[in-house]
């Protein structure tokens, strides 16, 4: 086939499109941008240059046995918060402060298996699956919900995935299981959406979530078998899910086609299905993305919807299955090996070493919050470590964060590891912990929502454009901190538990307790105000230190305006909540 | 206006107003230096206004009559409005209305190869220049240049890509949740009735905040500036909380208001904005299309007015009669087009191959960049002269990028060495 070429080497060219139409791309691996042109003899200069915003420039990377190290009372924090979410408590430092060795092996292998656990890998993985969204194409009234009830309903939509994932590591069960397993998770709103049967009758987690199963002839392949994901990685009929494979290969595999350079023929008439078809199958530049996308998308024509209606939508369509023949036109197979369904399609990519490879990386990043920098020999070694770890962990999320979080890069200070900002869903609930106070409207907690929550203006991920969670702090977010610090503050005044609750905030006063003279000359207003410090920063303040007073002359100017020792209290505690030292770890 | 005194510590990169206020605008970066060292100088901004789903130039845009592979929309017919070729009905009068008046500060590049026809890849890459990611979106990278302002680059609607620019982003909310933070009232909200602390009570809470981020700022000086210019940006926009409002209902006409606004006050250098609509017309495509096209450009036609009569800020207190129609660049964009025939349904499904119009200061008004073959495809063009060369490639989201960068004399390289502006774009 003779034609002009251009290459690109942004974007997967049309993977799909027009009924039958698709485009050309190819295989990255083979292509040297520069050197196309086919048998055109025109060549065209291809973008060669890094990706926006990188600058391809690698500097030897940290060796953790040099850098600055965190203190004890610092990896504490950063453990606790990345592993349960929430800020040590004072006997957990203590503990550290006593031991730090011993303390910390100890309390990482405790927080590990604490229940929170699971909801912290819901909130890293969310950013993966992208599916809390808010705006799925179906709505709660053709659904049969009240439209009142339509953020709580995509809420639970968004979380189906998740909570599997939440199964799955509770119970650690392989993480392969995303894509093997036989059961789903629900809550009630879905049981009376979903076509599903709930497995027992037991009595579910926590939130009210219990294991089912799909009971209209899906296959059982985990995630894959999913509304959930389905619905949020539509396919509209134009591009016979080879949107949808794309996802699969990078939620899974972190193979992303739309990395790979791609020759686009322009000879192609893209009006013209056939010499589409023919052009995806024949020529040079089309193959090498859509030899292995179009037969991932094969496995997936049983979701694929003739309308967006309720009847539509929510089942699967197993006389579907074999629509690829009139769609890809290419049988079901995983890079190259048959299959037929998406039970098949989910057992490839469990015995692909590229899912445990991905796994190990992916892990990496969201606890550190970075990408590993493959360049650099130390991280090798350290995935390579930590890869180990989860194959001898019998690939449970457990044994793959706690190679992670064992590791002593985990545990460097700045400017080697910079700090972390800390994200919405966790200063949700750092918040929740400290004072009990949760910024709900509507039942809806509104940091973990966007339409009208503050998500992203918090620095939450979008999972809609797909953007990654900030990390590094905006105006907004600071406004965030600072509105939701106040109302727990005050919250708390009200409402915070009394001695001998080891939730207490106020242990040494009555928050309404109002002392005789200046604060700082009371001593159990200074007592109140180091215990503050000790609860919320691990930190031990002298009775009579600058923290004390400094504290304290705050509570005696917000006493003088407020009139009232509670609100002067929740003034002091504003300030302690919207500290640097909470915002980040 | 707000008080540029700087609240916290910054850092050289950190909010600009306080580095003004410190004599330090020689030792910023080329660019910024050079526009803030003359006070008064004016400040090239931005507005983008994106439209999600893929919108149908065939309407308005590309008029690409007589072709056999192009089915163009009934009612229409080919006209020429200040030397720009367009497509005109009497269904669509805010079209022509707009040309009339603005044809000649408007540019319209066609032929701009997206490569996919997936609606978030296709965004993702026409908004950063790469389907991947990895970059700020080029509205973000634009704000660099108002990094003194409190938002830089204030998202009011659509989608954005901060990338390592995230301290430059804020978005407003879609339901105007901006507003409830700067004011307060966020909190009214609250399931838990939440009686606020007192305004002295807060500025007393603020300035122990203050003290003890610099303090933590100064333990580690770097990355940790970010947190004090957060904050002395949170602390501006609460300053404003009198003299702009950001709430907004989400209609057209109020994202517009408030873009002109914030734009008028110096608050942000770029704004993105998005039309409360769907151009994803896989159905009844030309119908639904025109009734989009004609109110999208009455909403064009709002904000051509109200930049033409709003007055454009000026640094240092000074005025010089400039309104914001002589500094701003106004980006319209969508994410792909439509194709150029009609499925079964008469609708238009994703097309790889899109329109992107430009209009006000330092665009080549009356020109027209690219072009589409008689497939439908983008033509290659000369990035230094604008014509079209088949020995070329087609326009790319990642050459419009560079272009706007060099309109904003930003470094346009950040693309890559080898994407080139479209130099033919910028008068």
């Amino acid at each position: 086939m003779r034609g002009v070429r251009f290459s690109v080497s942004v974007s997967l060219a049309f993977l799909g499109m027009l009924g039958t139409q698709s485009i050309g791309c190819d295989d990255g691996a083979a292509t040297k941008p520069d050197s196309i042109g086919g048998d055109t003899g025109i060549s065209i200069e291809s973008d060669t240059g890094p990706a926006p915003g990188f600058t391809e420039v690698f500097s030897p990377g940290v060796d953790p046995a040099t850098a600055p190290k965190l203190s004890p009372g610092a990896v504490l924090l950063r453990l606790s918060l990345d592993l349960r979410g929430v800020r040590p408590t004072p006997e957990e430092y203590a503990a550290v402060e006593a031991d730090p060795e011993t303390a910390i092996a100890t309390l990482r292998e405790s927080f590990l298996k604490d229940p929170r656990f699971a909801s912290r890998a819901r909130d890293l993985y969310a950013n993966v699956t992208r599916t809390r969204v808010e705006d799925f194409p179906i709505s709660a009234e053709m659904l049969g919900v009240d439209p009142e009830e339509q953020g709580q309903l995509f809420a639970s939509i968004g979380e189906e995935p998740l909570m599997m994932l939440a199964r799955i590591v509770e119970e650690d069960r392989p993480l392969t299981e995303l894509v093997t397993a036989d059961w789903t998770m629900a809550d009630e709103r879905l049981a009376d959406i979903f076509p599903i049967a709930w497995v027992s009758s037991a009595g579910g987690n926590a939130e009210g979530w219990r294991v089912a199963r799909y009971t209209d002839g899906r296959p059982a392949a985990g995630w894959l078998s999913t509304n959930a994901l389905w619905w949020r990685y539509l396919s509209d009929g134009v591009n016979y899910g080879r949107g949808r494979a794309n996802a699969v290969a990078r939620i899974f595999l972190c193979a992303d086609f739309l990395d790979r350079p791609v020759d686009f023929p322009r000879d192609i008439d893209l009006t013209d299905e056939e010499g589409i078809r023919e052009a995806v199958r024949e020529n040079d530049g089309c193959i090498g993305c859509h030899a292995g996308l179009d037969p991932l998308a094969s496995y997936l024509a049983g979701f694929q919807y003739t309308d967006k209606t309720a009847s539509e939508m929510v089942r699967y369509h197993p006389e579907r299955e074999r629509q690829w023949v009139g769609m890809t036109e290419l049988p079901p197979a995983f890079y190259g090996r048959p299959g037929f369904t998406l039970s098949d399609l989910g057992r490839q990519l469990a015995a692909d070493p590229r899912f445990v490879e991905c796994a190990v990386e992916r892990g990496f990043e969201l606890i550190m919050r970075r990408a590993p920098d493959k360049r650099d020999p130390l991280v090798l070694d350290q995935l390579t470590r930590v890869r180990e770890a989860f194959l001898a962990g019998k690939l449970t999320f457990r044994a793959l964060v706690r190679a992670i979080v064992s590791d002593p890069r985990y545990a460097l200070a700045e400017p080697a590891e910079p700090a972390r900002v800390v994200p919405p869903e966790m200063w949700s609930d750092v918040l929740q912990d400290l004072t009990g106070f949760r910024f709900t409207s509507g039942g809806v907690d509104l940091l973990a929502t966007d339409f009208t929550g503050l998500r992203t203006l918090a620095g939450g991920g979008d999972g809609r454009a797909g953007a990654d969670p900030a990390k590094t702090p905006t105006a907004t977010m600071a406004l965030v901190w600072e509105r939701t610090a106040e109302a727990a503050a005050l919250y708390a005044v009200e409402n915070a538990p009394r001695p001998p609750d080891k939730h207490a905030l106020f242990t040494e006063v009555a928050p309404d307790e109002t002392p005789d003279g200046p604060a700082v000359d009371d001593p159990a207003m200074r007592a109140q105000a180091a215990f503050l410090h000790h609860r919320l920063f691990g930190t031990k303040v002298a009775l009579d230190g600058l923290e004390v007073r400094e504290t304290l002359r705050l509570w005696d100017g917000a006493f003088a305006v407020e009139q009232s020792a509670g609100r002067a209290w929740a003034a002091v505690l504003t300030a302690l909540l919207r500290d640097p030292e909470m915002a980040f770890y | 206006m707000f008080n540029r005194r700087s609240f916290f510590r910054i850092g050289a990169y950190g909010v600009l107003g306080a580095a003004l206020g410190a004599g330090l605008a020689g030792t910023l970066p080329g660019v910024l230096s050079r526009a803030l060292a003359a006070p008064g100088a004016s400040r090239k901004r931005f507005i983008f206004v994106v439209n999600q789903g893929g919108w149908d130039p065939l309407n308005v845009l590309t008029p690409m009559f007589g072709s056999a592979n192009i089915a163009m929309p009934v009612a229409s017919t080919a006209t020429t409005i200040g030397g720009l070729k367009l497509v005109d009905s009497a269904q669509r009068p805010s079209v022509r209305t707009f040309f009339e008046a603005h044809a000649a500060r408007t540019a319209i590049v066609h032929g701009v190869a997206v490569r996919s026809v997936a609606h978030d890849v296709c965004q993702v890459t026409m908004m950063t220049g790469s389907a991947t990611g990895g970059g700020a979106d080029f509205a973000t990278r634009l704000a660099e240049i108002g990094r003194a302002d409190p938002l830089p680059h204030l998202v009011l609607a659509g989608p954005v890509y901060p990338g390592e620019l995230a301290p430059l982003v804020a978005r407003a909310g879609a339901t105007g949740q901006l507003q409830g933070l700067v004011d307060g009232s966020i909190l009214a909200v609250s399931d838990t009735p939440i009686a606020p602390l007192k305004n002295p009570t807060r500025d007393k809470v603020d300035d122990f905040v203050r003290r003890r981020t610099n303090a933590w700022v100064d333990a580690a000086p770097g990355a940790r500036g970010d947190l004090a210019s957060a904050l002395e940006r949170a602390r501006q926009l609460e300053a404003l909380r009198g003299d702009i409002s950001f709430a907004a209902d989400g209609s057209f006409e109020a994202q517009i208001e408030l873009a002109v606004q914030a734009l008028g006050r110096g608050v942000a250098q770029c704004v993105t904005i998005s039309p409360p609509i769907s151009w994803d017309t896989h159905t009844d495509s030309d119908n639904q299309q025109s009734q989009l096209w004609e109110f999208f450009f009455q909403g064009m036609n709002r904000l051509a007015s109200r930049l033409a009569t709003t007055p454009a800020p000026m640094l240092a207190g000074q005025t010089n009669g400039a309104m914001l129609a002589d500094e701003t660049v106004v980006v319209i964009l969508s994410e792909m087009a439509r194709t150029p025939q009609l499925n079964a349904d008469n609708g238009r499904d994703h097309w790889p191959w899109t329109s992107v119009m430009l209009f006000g200061d330092g665009i080549t008004g009356g020109r027209t960049i690219g072009g589409y073959d008689a497939g439908y495809g983008g033509l290659g063009v000369d990035p230094a002269t604008g014509e079209t060369d088949a020995g070329r490639a087609a326009p790319t989201p990642a050459q419009l990028g560079a272009t706007l960068l060099a309109l904003a004399d930003l470094d346009p390289a950040v693309f890559g060495p080898s994407v080139e502006p479209l130099l033919g774009v910028l008068a």
